[in-house]
């Protein structure tokens, strides 16, 4: 766990240590092939159109036609489900690109150069820090107003700081080794310098992080339509379906509620495995 | 008989007298005997506007205004007849242009002043204001008399049968005269009255909490020692807590929760006969709603029974007229615009916007019937090029985009507060009826020159042809579209004994009472 | 001591500087107009202008942002726009339940946490770790309100041992109405307590003290309590302090669940109203929180531990 970086200088004499054993990292990339497949296949998967009505045919139980049944406003589960599915992955990995490539970027210069640059992007880091992540997002996407495009620039415009930290700290450690100085004294010029032999060397800690905030991500994006933000109907989405289905939970009409929490739960599982196993196969100190 | 019953009676009472126990024991067998004491809450979704009787247009405020005041006469139970309050007697003169009315002696404020004539004449003058909200109910009155301090005379200008029963209207509530040496605004804040209950903390948008008038004149009431009306815009937050036992009433659970609190032991949810209306409200003067096309397109979309199946449960009928069944003055041959996809595809071709266009439904937060009901008109509208955007709102965001006429499209609902339908006709269908036409702001001068002529005339049959022609205005224009008449739904604790909410909607909690 | 406290609050300077500045270019520089936001569709050019004066749009930005720091220092936030009351008054009503739930919920946080933590790390690798991490992991996948909706379903309707919701009007009742609502808050917290606790517990049993006290011929037991839990508690405070903005951000989403009129229920009415100055000040006043916290955290940790003056 300790020894977080050897002196291995790129990413893939790493993954020649990738254990075969890692079962962790299997069983999440399996979660998330299948719950990705099915939000991908989605169209194939149901025939019913997600947000299609039917107003006398509402809150059944499982049926030969509607095998996870309808809610309220007649729609189907099942159809739910998978195109609620599609909603909250994509946006969430989207959501996840911008401050992977900034914050990487970023930190990397900073770490990289030190002086003025990295003080006072660090300063600004420290500012984005201080909101709790849910309090910003919540009021930026309120101030941009509803719609994905809202939820990405609000998400990316706060999550890149854990990057740029993480790769910030990792670039100070590898700057200082002899490759390093080897290569400045060989008149590499630091462009060179930091996308041949920083960047793969620090980009690990990036991409096990990257896991961990979609997670993040999928949990703001469903907390924020849970509360009528964001996300609107008709488009489904899991935290829309807790939402609506929470009204019919005392009554008995547990599945509503349940089945959109469990796809969140499941999905969240995949990529913690994922990120587990990553930072194992790739001894990454988490 | 009846020799024989007064025999009895008088038997009766000797041996009531002459042995109390068993008397007690009787009322035990019968019903339960109220008990004294306890604290009640109520969880309501809308937010006050005022506790100033003159003031309130919406329900939120009027059901507290009539706990904290009182009036010279009540409706009965069913909203058809009027019954005795602060007045114990009334009558016209011969010539239908004068009524006098007889004060019950010894009644007082909650302040422990007495209440005379002198209080009377103020109050209902307060409330003839003609800007005021609700002035042009008194606009018949042209002279009030108090010819000595328990009588009133109240003159008209031509003969005005609907006069007893506007004395029955919160907005004519007694309050001290001179607003008690305080001016209106403070007043406002500290409301005083010989109401059952007073006032004892207000926080707007948060919590109304009144207590017992230690002066009320019915003795032996009320029952309870307080009242909270708390705002809890979540509906299923008001369930889980009437649920909880945090709460013993909700005033507005929503249809799905009938259903799923059916199997509940400790909660009950009763409908109780109900005048509201309700309606999908478009406001009338903004652009392309201002477009009756528009409107009715819209409005041909709407799949009433649908809704009632869906939304509510099976808990309603649709809606034709806007004025409600139970009142005699609805008409029962308008039925409204049916659902007809063909048809509301005609209308917007007709109309300004032939191609669609998109338009803002504003739900109150936490309103899970609205937001039910929302999407499924944004589903229809969809379907001839009509984009609607759902935006949930607080209740004070709610409520103030309603009052400055910025919203697009919302659900809203009428009832009455007496038991002629003068006051809805024009509430909800006149401009300047007190609620601009429901906030609609929908004006027709053609209704409103009619709901005049009406109320001069003293013959039900006639007022009641003016009446169906104003509706037959309001069906033609469709400034809102009613959607269903639908009972008053309430769920509460089983501890809560005699809540039984009038047609008219008033509580009346002094008779109610709490079990342990 | 001294020079650690004025170091650390002297580079706390351009932070807050820097949060005042985002604030007010939350409010003011986004692209979206307020006014159109707080107006709905298609409004009245007249109303924008009208809204734009009353909240001081219309004059120069830098003449704005001078007038927002200048009321900042008079302690004038502004007024609601629904409730009238000034920005100041409303928060220092709504301060007190969520400082409240904050503090409960990392009691019960600790609580849960540093048991399994020196559990796990005695037993690394055992089968009691893996389960710990899968349920680490279970926890960490479920939105907070899930959670607070699945507590309040179970212990507050079925078994009716809580509260629903609300806040109570005694002293005593506002402590049991936080119960509920803080056990969710630190039920949250458990996994991201759990991970790094359990490194610190490892890291301080493979240290020298314990290979000191062992050598002392200590029992395993009294070492790992001593030193253990020792350990462990410094290392908590940092680590909680840490996760000071998940305690801010899960009361947000808390408050809401279980209808606690605190910051966070405060911010979500000032979203729900279009109340800006609300939401300006209900942000504001959380990311002050956390800034406080994250000194406070510095200044025990300085406390505990003295090498940490000097980094």
């Amino acid at each position: 766990m300790s020894t977080s970086l050897s002196l291995r200088p790129n990413i893939l004499s790493r993954l020649r240590g990738f254990r075969v054993n890692n079962f962790r990292l299997y069983l999440g990339i399996f979660i998330i092939f299948v719950v990705v497949a099915m939000a991908v296949l989605a169209s194939h998967l149901t025939k019913f159109d997600p947000i299609s009505q039917d107003l006398l045919n509402t809150l059944q139980g499982g049926t030969a036609e509607h095998f996870l049944g309808t809610d309220n406003l007649g729609r189907d589960v099942w159809s739910r489900l998978l195109y609620g599915g599609r909603t909250d992955l994509f946006l969430a990995s989207i959501a996840v690109l911008a401050p992977f490539v900034i914050g990487t970027v970023v930190g990397a210069i900073c770490g990289y150069f030190s002086g003025w640059v990295d003080t006072l992007v660090m300063r600004i880091a420290d500012v984005v820090v201080a909101f709790p992540f849910y309090v910003l997002v919540i009021s930026l996407v309120f101030i941009l107003g509803n719609g994905v495009g809202s939820i990405f620039i609000a998400i990316s415009l706060v999550s890149w700081v854990a990057y740029a930290r993480i790769v910030r700290a990792e670039t100070m450690i590898v700057r200082s080794k002899e490759f390093i100085e080897a290569a400045q004294t060989g008149g590499i010029s630091n462009q060179k310098i930091i996308t041949r032999h920083v960047l793969p060397n620090v980009i690990t800690q990036a991409i096990v992080y990257a896991m961990s905030d979609i997670v993040l991500n999928i949990g703001v994006i469903v907390t924020l339509s849970y509360f009528g933000l964001g996300i609107v109907p008709p488009t489904p989405d899991w935290g829309r379906m807790i939402a609506e289905g929470q009204q019919f939970l005392a009554g008995g009409y547990y599945a509503l509620t349940i089945l959109p929490a469990l796809a969140v739960v499941i999905t969240s599982l995949g990529l913690s495995f994922i990120g587990d196993g990553l930072a194992v196969a790739l001894r990454v100190k988490r | 008989m009846r020799i024989v019953s007064k025999k009895l009676l008088v038997t009766a009472v000797t041996v009531a007298l002459a042995l109390p126990v068993s008397f007690t024991f009787s009322q035990v067998a019968s019903a339960a005997t109220p008990v004294k004491g306890g604290d009640l809450t109520i969880l309501r979704g809308d937010l006050e506007s005022s506790l100033t009787p003159s003031i309130p247009p919406d329900n939120a405020g009027i059901w507290v205004v009539e706990e904290i005041f009182d009036t010279l006469l009540v409706p009965a139970a069913d909203a058809k007849s009027l019954k005795p309050s602060l007045a114990t007697s009334w009558s016209a003169s011969k010539d239908g242009l004068t009524w006098t009315f007889k004060l019950r002696s010894g009644v007082k404020f909650s302040d422990g002043t007495p209440m005379t004539s002198k209080d009377v004449k103020f109050s209902l003058q307060e409330n003839s204001n003609p800007a005021g909200n609700w002035g042009f109910i008194n606009s018949s009155i042209s002279k009030i008399g108090t010819p000595d301090p328990l009588t009133v005379t109240i003159t008209t200008k031509t003969p005005y049968s609907p006069l007893p029963a506007v004395m029955a209207i919160f907005a004519n509530s007694i309050i001290p005269n001179n607003y008690g040496g305080k001016t209106k605004d403070e007043f406002g804040k500290h409301p005083i009255g010989t109401g059952p209950f007073k006032l004892a903390t207000w926080t707007k948008g948060q919590l109304i909490k009144i207590v017992r008038n230690p002066y009320y004149w019915e003795a032996g009431k009320p029952y309870l020692d307080s009242i909270t009306f708390k705002l809890v815009p979540d509906a299923n937050t008001r369930a889980n807590q009437v649920q909880g036992g945090q709460a013993q009433i909700n005033e507005f659970p929503s249809f799905s929760s009938v259903k799923t609190l059916k199997n509940v032991p400790g909660v009950k949810v009763t409908a109780f006969d109900s005048s509201a209306v309700n309606f999908l409200i478009f406001n009338n003067t903004k652009a392309p709603l201002s477009d009756v096309h528009v409107r009715k397109a819209l409005a041909s979309l709407v799949d009433k029974k649908a809704i009632i199946t869906a939304v509510l449960f099976g808990n309603g009928t649709p809606a034709g007229a806007y004025m409600s069944p139970s009142s005699w003055s609805h008409n029962a041959s308008i039925k409204g615009l049916p659902y007809d996809l063909t048809k509301a595809k005609a209308e917007l071709a007709l109309s300004t916007q032939p191609n669609g266009f998109s338009a803002t439904i504003m739900v109150s937060s936490g309103n899970a019937d609205q937001n039910s009901m929302a999407q499924i008109l944004q589903s229809e509208a969809a379907k001839i090029g009509v984009t609607l955007q759902i935006s949930q709102l607080d209740p004070s965001a709610w409520t103030a985009a309603r009052d400055n006429k910025s919203y697009d499209i919302m659900f809203g609902y009428d009832t009455t507060d007496i038991i002629d339908p003068d006051e809805l006709i024009r509430f909800t269908g006149l401009i300047d009826g007190g609620g601009s036409s429901l906030w609609s702001y929908y004006d027709n001068q053609k209704s409103a020159k009619l709901a005049n002529d009406a109320v001069l005339i003293d013959n039900q049959t006639k007022r009641k042809a003016i009446y169906d022609k104003i509706q037959v205005a309001f069906d033609n224009d469709q400034p809102m579209v009613p959607l269903y008449y639908a009972p008053n739904l309430y769920s509460y604790s089983t501890k809560v004994q005699a809540f039984h909410p009038f047609v008219t909607g008033n509580y009346n909690f002094r008779n109610v009472w709490l079990s342990k | 001591m001294t020079r650690f406290l004025i170091k650390r609050i002297a580079l706390l300077v351009p932070v807050v500087f820097g949060i005042i500045t985002a604030t007010f270019l939350l409010m003011h520089a986004t692209p979206g107009d307020p006014a159109l936001t707080y107006l709905g569709n298609h409004p009245e050019p007249a109303a924008i202008a009208a809204l734009h004066h009353q909240w001081g749009l219309d004059k120069p930005v830098t003449q704005q942002y001078l007038d927002f720091i200048g009321g900042l220092f008079t302690g004038d936030l502004g007024n609601s726009l629904f409730y009238n009351e000034t920005i100041v008054k409303l928060i220092s009503l709504k301060l007190p339940p969520t400082l409240m739930l904050m503090i409960m919920g990392s009691l019960f946080g600790i609580i849960f946490a540093l048991p399994l933590a020196i559990w796990t790390a005695i037993r690394k690798d055992k089968f009691i770790d893996h389960l710990v991490s899968l349920l680490n992991a279970v926890i960490l996948g479920m939105p907070i309100f899930f959670i607070g909706a699945m507590g309040i379903l179970f212990l507050a309707l079925k078994v009716q041992i809580f509260p629903v919701g609300g806040y109570g009007e005694t002293n005593l009742q506002h402590l049991w109405s936080l119960v509920l609502p803080s056990l969710t808050i630190g039920l949250g917290l458990v996994p991201l307590l759990v991970r790094s606790l359990r490194t610190s517990v490892i890291e301080s049993l493979d240290s020298e003290y314990v290979a000191f006290a062992r050598s002392k011929g200590l029992k395993n037991r009294s070492v790992w309590l001593k030193y253990a839990l020792r350990n462990g508690s410094i290392s908590g405070i940092s680590i909680l302090g840490i996760q000071v903005g998940y305690l801010a951000g899960g009361s947000l989403v808390i408050e809401n669940v279980f209808g606690i009129p605190g910051m966070g229920s405060f911010l979500m009415t000032g979203i729900l109203n279009r109340d800006f100055p609300v939401i300006q000040g209900a942000t504001l006043t959380f990311a002050m929180l956390v800034v406080l916290v994250y000194l406070l955290t510095d200044v025990s940790y300085a406390l505990l531990d003295p090498r940490a003056r000097f980094k």
